[in-house]
């Protein structure tokens, strides 16, 4: 119930209101949409969107498929390192990465400065189709892995070597018989990140022009600048439902494993592991660390800028001071954001995580297809794009007078940070002995001795583990946070895209900084809290 | 207030806050300076800065019967287009005869100050001959090199366009959409665009656009700062205005209606604009000292006798008409 409740107020409710308010404003009927297709420009602004996306998903999958691929093939050494290559950038935050490739990508960053010579290096400066491109596939990169991951990593080796052994060559055993079993978590990812790229607004404001404008800029000028709710609904509507069939149709065509891989990489759902290791190629591990560097290597731009003299992106800095880290801890805004990116953090995750777990537990235990369901439901923030949501969000909370509140922030974060909870806590407690609990009980131990010496130790890994994601999906959240800020309220990556676009403060570097160690911490507790869960269950 | 004649609903008291919804960049740490701290210590009042607006909050806000807004900061053409539907008429509370008549658009809005929109060369790629005026910005075989160029189509590109093409201030409304495409088409592979100020600057501190379409006030702060490489061309300036305004239904009119009375008394507008690249607008203010020598250039010269007044009312009505047809031809 309480899950339902959250996503029915600050998800379902919200969409109704945006499909309502296209019809209905200024007059009813389809006049906004009527106007919109009759638009050449919107049509080719949403025709751009979608191929875009598409684009951006297909270069994706090719540095994915290979990357995931190469961490089931590597040793324990090695495996650890590449997976935090995809979990730091993941967790650290997109306006810090997206700041990064806008000061790599300008016309005097390092990268124009040395490619810019040549036209290729043209093809990526800032304001380009390349530059867009760059950026959204290093944001989304690491949820195009981890769903690969996970599917490749339940995949047995004793198949390939059964394959081979009866005469396949490596290529054809590699197409019979490995890419089939993997074609769930392709198109599971490929969900994930094509509507993520529906969405973006972040990375095509940054580093893009009036030439690469996508749906989620329409959106915003419609709604912020012009006022224009009716068409600015019209227009998430069309966008919604044209990403919604094409979500519908890679569920039918089996992506039912589209659940980000964060339970394989933060609880260890791993099968079918047993059997000799492959070897893999040097072409492949050199592959697989150019990947790593970079997702990992353009966030080390904010080091030497967060330690930048003058008021100024310009890059490399021309004198040094620390005055940016003086300012992100004693600036009454950057304070106020960090405290406010914290509090709304910590009060949504616990709100996320509470009623994520009960629902993952009705999920488990129950045999209704009703929880089936709702497990289905829960995902339901995560096959939107990101704008129409928070567009969604915003309207309503402005209306009911919670926008720029805490508690505002708080239900529209929890509903976000609710599918992670759930599908982190249903495959946790899925792994759940209860023949240990009967054993136990046979053996005339009471329900509080059994809840406290075998429920609680194998149970809280996985719940800690689900608080720990939606914590850092709160912290890293842009977009809502956007929408919903207020003058009292404004969450730091708020905060930091302000200083981007319209301060030029380098605090945000020193900030990203900042960023960077608290998020390794918090991954590095969730795959603590994920290696005790395996661990127990063992 | 008192000499208006008029009596205030409701006086406001110390300890209480105001909510002010400003444009923010540069221009709010000036107003923070200028009139804002200040009237906390005159007043008592906490005044509470949220930037930049965001005016369908506002609208919202008002729909709902929900309003926290006391106080908004913003271009005038919202002050003429809003006026009794999200804006309440406060002209009464004042004497309005003090500030320039040009600048009055509407009973919901009293101008707080003007600026300009120009543009800037950088003198290393123009040495000598420099451009000089709309019509050169548009000449990019005489002056070849990148534009740097706002990308809305509710600034004055247009206008920008249409003096470019040769016509004259007085006829350039109704705006000539197809006349003025026509001169951006011939730039079009030399823009680059610029979304907010803080780009624009650092376009300005990075020298990557020999020729910058900027506000006046942000770029000459650049200017002032440390872009010294960039000269401004008062080439038809065209100037526009900020104006305070008040949502109905605003918690605190009385705290409101004094703000717009301490922030523009000549003592306070006259701080603003001798450490400001902004302009008055109330009559009485003639700013003789300056904190830079480069702001004098507002009050001589082609600044004075080329500048190009906008037509607010026009331009309200037809923001979205204006937006739609520019983000057809910017994104095509």
């Amino acid at each position: 119930v309480p899950v339902v409740a959250i996503l029915a107020t600050a998800v379902v409710y919200p969409l109704v209101r945006v499909a309502v308010t296209s019809f209905a404003s200024p007059t009813w009927g389809f006049s906004n949409y009527a106007a919109f297709l009759a638009t050449p420009t919107y049509v080719n602004i949403l025709w751009r969107t979608f191929l875009t996306a598409a684009e951006v998903t297909g270069i994706c999958f090719v540095l994915a498929y290979p990357y995931a691929y190469l961490m089931t093939r590597v040793g324990r050494r090695l495996r650890p390192l590449l997976l935090m290559a995809v979990l730091v950038p993941l967790f650290t935050s997109a306006v810090v990465r997206t700041f990064a490739w806008f000061v790599l990508l300008s016309p005097t960053g390092p990268v124009i400065g040395v490619l810019g010579h040549v036209k290729i290096g043209q093809l990526f400066a800032d304001g380009t189709l390349g530059a867009v491109i760059v950026g959204m596939v290093q944001v989304l990169l690491p949820i195009t892995i981890l769903p690969l991951y996970a599917c490749m990593v339940n995949i047995g080796e004793a198949q390939l070597v059964a394959a081979e052994s009866l005469g396949a060559k490596p290529w054809r055993a590699f197409i019979r018989v490995y890419w089939p079993q993997t074609v769930p978590g392709v198109l599971g990812a490929g969900v994930l990140v094509f509507v993520s790229s529906l969405g973006f607004y972040l990375v095509p404001q940054l580093l893009g022009s009036p030439q690469q404008e996508l749906i989620p800029q329409l959106l915003y000028d419609q709604i912020m600048n012009l006022l224009n709710y009716g068409m600015g609904d019209a227009a998430a509507c069309i966008t919604a439902v044209i990403g919604l069939v094409v979500v519908g149709l890679a569920f039918w065509a089996g992506a039912g494993t589209a659940r980000g891989g964060y339970e394989t990489v933060v609880v260890g759902v791993e099968r079918n592991r047993g059997g000799r290791r492959r070897p893999y190629r040097l072409g492949l591990l050199l592959f697989g660390i150019g990947v790593a560097g970079f997702l990992v290597l353009p966030s080390l731009v904010n080091l030497p800028l967060s330690f930048t003299g003058s008021q100024s992106f310009v890059f490399p800095p021309h004198s040094w001071s620390v005055r940016w880290y003086e300012n992100l801890f004693t600036s009454t805004e950057w304070q106020g954001s960090l405290l406010a990116s914290f509090e709304v953090a910590l009060a949504s995750a616990a709100v996320a995580t509470v009623a994520g777990t009960m629902a993952a537990l009705v999920v488990v235990r129950s045999r209704s297809r009703w929880a089936r369901r709702v497990q289905t439901f829960v995902l339901l923030p995560q096959v939107l794009p990101g704008v129409i949501l928070a567009l969604a969000i915003y309207v309503v909370f402005l209306d009911w007078g919670i926008s720029g509140t805490v508690p505002g922030f708080v239900l529209a974060h929890a509903a976000l940070g609710v599918p992670l909870v759930v599908i982190v806590s249903v495959a946790g407690f899925g792994r759940f002995e209860e023949r240990l609990d009967h054993a136990a009980a046979g053996l005339g131990a009471g329900p509080m001795s059994r809840a406290l010496r075998i429920w609680v130790p194998l149970l809280a890994p996985t719940v800690i583990a689900g608080a720990v994601l939606a914590c850092v999906t709160s912290l890293d959240e842009f977009m809502v946070s956007f929408f919903l800020q207020g003058p009292n309220l404004v969450t730091l990556p708020v905060r930091m895209f302000s200083s981007i676009q319209d301060q030029i403060d380098p605090t945000v570097a020193a900030a990203g900084c900042v960023m960077l160690v608290v998020a390794a911490a918090l991954v590095g507790l969730a795959l603590w809290a994920g290696s005790r869960s395996q661990r127990s269950a063992a | 207030l008192a000499a208006t004649g008029h009596k205030l609903a409701k006086i406001p008291k110390a300890g209480t806050t105001l909510v002010f919804e400003d444009s923010g960049g540069l221009l709010l740490q000036e107003e923070m300076q200028v009139f804002i701290k200040p009237f906390e210590e005159a007043t008592g009042i906490n005044v509470e800065v949220e930037s930049p607006v965001n005016f369908p909050a506002v609208q919202t806000q008002v729909a709902a019967h929900h309003v926290s807004v006391d106080l908004v900061e913003f271009s005038s053409e919202y002050a003429q287009e809003y006026c009794g539907s999200v804006l309440q008429n406060i002209d009464k509370y004042f004497d309005m005869s003090q500030y320039y008549a040009n600048y009055i658009v509407s009973k919901c809005g009293v101008p707080e100050s003007t600026f300009v929109h120009e543009f800037f060369y950088d003198k290393k790629d123009f040495p000598t001959n420099p451009p000089t005026t709309w019509a050169d910005f548009f000449n990019a075989t005489k002056y070849p090199g990148q534009r740097a160029v706002w990308n809305s189509g509710d600034g004055t590109n247009y206008e920008q366009a249409l003096l470019g093409a040769g016509v004259s201030a007085k006829h350039l409304y109704p705006l000539n959409y197809t006349l003025a495409f026509k001169e951006w088409d011939k730039i079009k592979s030399s823009l680059v665009y610029w979304n907010t100020a803080a780009e624009a600057i650092q376009m300005m501190q990075s020298q990557s656009a020999p020729i910058i379409d900027a506000w006046g006030p942000f770029a000459t702060e650049a200017v002032i700062n440390g872009a010294s490489n960039y000269v401004a061309e008062p080439a038809n300036p065209i100037f526009l205005n900020n104006q305070f305004m008040i949502p109905k239904g605003a918690p605190d009119l009385g705290a409101a209606l004094e703000f717009i009375r301490f922030a523009t008394t000549t003592a306070r507008q006259l701080a603003l604009v001798e450490s400001y690249p902004e302009g008055p607008t109330n009559k009485a203010v003639q700013p003789k000292t300056f904190a830079n020598v480069i702001l004098k250039r507002y009050y001589v010269g082609k600044y004075i006798t080329k500048s190009v007044t906008t037509n607010v009312a026009w331009r309200a009505s037809h923001f979205p008409q204006m937006e739609a047809k520019w983000v057809a031809w910017a994104s095509g």
